[in-house]
């Protein structure tokens, strides 16, 4: 068991995974904090995937279908929040629907795009090339664990801290949390609560396009039908078992990402990998379960505390 | 003309109409389950768990207690189902009505523990060795006792007595949420819940029994699939009847009749497009598409008041 954890295959596939997992929560979370709590992100994945395929396809380029992946994903993301904000719909089940129009849209536009149905491979189709690190691929054991992937994988690298520093450094990070936490006070201050929650919604879609271009055309240009297969779902959970804390939810993805890749190495030893399976799920409830009787612990020693200011104010 | 031949591929002929019924009935039934917590303001997103959590112990029960007449059997199977779904949203329905944790979250994360759980238990005790066909490999129970079987309506289609059960439930949830006290309450602490505290409602109870029973009826569903149609837990047996119900009881607007109507609709949808897809080139997703724009605008406030705003303008003119 120690043997499989162990190993750079499981770290390498580790990685592989958790990528586009770790992508679509860094979307999740700045949606979280700017006041959405979107479970649609697994319908953006979807329709990132595709449309990479798409412009990998008819464009003979890599990088100009993650271009198209990431402008057309934005596009649904601002879909959806036409409809979550500006009309003002429950934003779960317009989620819920969203992810119900990408497996169609999807899977419907197969035939007219590509003539197949169900999936679609053609192995002209370009994939991203693997970039090696220039100073760690010298390295014996590091080059193997961080380096040798595609440019999505170091964009996502960049992505966490790149988004970390808007959220918590500069004023437009502190505009969208603001918006989740109060939108009154934007409003106070003279902005427009609208233009942040789009904004939002658009740096969603841009990292779940990224992520959905890792999954079509990272290693195999290919796409099926539903191909994120519950990825988006799993984000979601990283997002929440983090609360919506950035660097944690990072850390939480790539722990999900790691876990599955566990499960596959240790599939061949008969071992039941539903138990693997389910960690994201079961710590994600213990994490629920946890904040919320902490929340209430400090309620009550509060309470507590000014029973004891009581009873020592009275003594005096 | 596709649509022509999506409602032809539904309800014209016998056999139409029937699959379309068989189809409907899940869908009615998922579709109460959900609506029941909806009405409280809790929205269970857990009710595939429960399905499949019904389902494994209605076969289980089904196969291995014997002796029993047909009537007890039964009822048994689908009691100790109800009795289990119910009992895995526990957890979740106490933490949100006493504790104030989000129902959305613990009850979908339960959903897949619940779906994984079920193939473990199944893959690891209860795998059916003696079948030797081509889907060996499949996570499945032996068949259940004759005795525990839903007779089938008109013998050769898959139509079964679970209809009866999902008539049923329609009836006893519109007696019910419009008859009854305790209904008019559920419905209060949805729409408002700080009206029906001021009324003397006990939100957190009504809210606790709300997704409890929502769990029964979920484990209800899967335990009628089970025992009408598969006769066996087969993994993956519900093809997501869980969502499905979900989007019933949303189109339905939580209303019974629209429940029936809307589960009918979803029926049709499946078995038509089956057709459609097999007589026209015309795909499924088409059908999934128009499905997945009605639940996106269902709940859009902004764009009836967007209607109400032309419609005023034009007036003015």
């Amino acid at each position: 068991m120690l043997y499989i954890i162990f190993n750079t295959n499981t770290f390498v596939t580790g990685i592989n995974l958790a990528t586009p997992i770790l992508l679509a929560a860094l979307g999740g979370v700045v949606c979280n904090k700017a006041g959405n709590f979107n479970i649609a992100l697994e319908g953006f994945m979807l329709i990132g995937a595709f449309s990479a395929v798409v412009g990998s396809f008819f464009f003979k380029s890599a990088i100009l279908g993650i271009l198209l992946a990431v402008i057309i994903t934005v596009a649904a993301a601002l879909l959806y929040g036409l409809f979550c904000i500006t009309f003002k719909a429950d934003e779960i089940i317009v989620g819920f629907g969203f992810n119900m129009f990408a497996i169609a849209i999807t899977g419907w536009l197969l035939k007219p795009v590509f003539g197949g149905q169900g999936s679609f491979y053609n192995p002209s189709t370009p994939v991203l090339n693997n970039i090696n690190l220039p100073l760690i691929s010298k390295i014996p054991i590091l080059n193997t664990i961080f380096s040798g992937y595609n440019i999505i994988v170091y964009l996502s690298w960049i992505l966490i801290i790149l988004l970390y520093v808007i959220m918590y450094r500069t004023s437009l990070g502190y505009k969208l949390r603001a918006l989740g936490e109060n939108p009154a006070c934007l409003k106070a201050n003279g902005l427009s609560t609208v233009k942040y929650a789009y904004l939002a919604q658009a740096i969603a879609g841009l990292t779940c396009g990224l992520a959905g271009a890792y999954l079509s055309i990272g290693s195999l240009a290919m796409f099926t039908e539903n191909m994120t297969a519950g990825r988006g779902f799993i984000a979601v959970t990283a997002v929440i078992f983090s609360n919506a804390y950035l660097p944690v939810t990072a850390l939480a993805s790539i722990l999900f990402g790691f876990a599955s890749s566990v499960a596959i190495q240790s599939q061949g030893l008969g071992f039941q990998t539903q138990f693997i399976e389910m960690i994201p799920y079961v710590l994600t409830m213990i994490m629920i379960v946890l904040t919320a009787f902490k929340k209430k612990s400090t309620i009550k020693t509060k309470r507590y505390n000014k029973l004891l200011y009581k009873i020592i104010s009275k003594v005096k | 003309m596709a649509y022509i031949q999506l409602f032809c591929g539904a309800f014209v002929g016998k056999f139409n109409i029937i699959t379309t019924l068989r189809w409907s009935v899940p869908y009615i039934i998922t579709g109460i389950a959900a609506a029941v917590s909806f009405k409280a303001g809790m929205f269970n997103m857990g009710i595939e768990g429960c399905i499949y959590l019904g389902g494994l112990t209605a076969a289980l029960v089904g196969t291995y207690v014997t002796g029993l007449p047909a009537v007890l059997h039964i009822s048994l199977a689908l009691l100790a189902a109800m009795l289990v779904g119910s009992l895995w949203l526990y957890i979740p329905a106490k933490l949100r009505a006493y504790h104030g944790v989000n129902e959305v979250i613990t009850t979908w994360m339960l959903s897949y523990i619940a779906i994984l759980l079920c193939q473990f238990l199944v893959a690891q005790f209860f795998q059916d060795h003696n079948d030797l066909s081509q889907a060996a490999q499949q996570v499945r129970t032996p068949y259940v006792q004759a005795t525990a079987k839903l007779a089938q309506i008109i013998p050769p289609y898959q139509l079964n007595t679970s209809l009866f059960i999902a008539i049923g439930l329609v009836i006893i949830f519109y007696i019910y949420s419009s008859k009854t006290a305790s209904g008019y309450e559920h419905t209060m602490t949805g729409l408002a819940p700080d009206f029906a505290k001021y009324g003397g409602v006990d939100i957190a109870k009504v809210r606790f029994y709300s997704i409890i029973s929502s769990g029964a009826i979920g484990g209800l569903a899967g335990a009628t699939e089970i025992l009408g149609v598969h006769y066996r837990y087969i993994q993956g047996f519900s093809n997501d009847l869980g969502s499905g119900g979900i989007l019933v009881a949303l189109i339905g607007r939580l209303h019974p009749l629209g429940i029936m109507f809307s589960g009918i609709f979803m029926g049709a949808m499946q078995n038509g497009a089956r057709g459609m897809a097999r007589t026209t080139n015309v795909s499924l997703d088409t059908v999934r598409i128009i499905i997945a724009v009605v639940v996106i605008c269902i709940t859009a406030e902004g764009l009836y008041e967007l209607f109400k705003i032309k419609s005023k303008v034009r007036e003015g003119e």
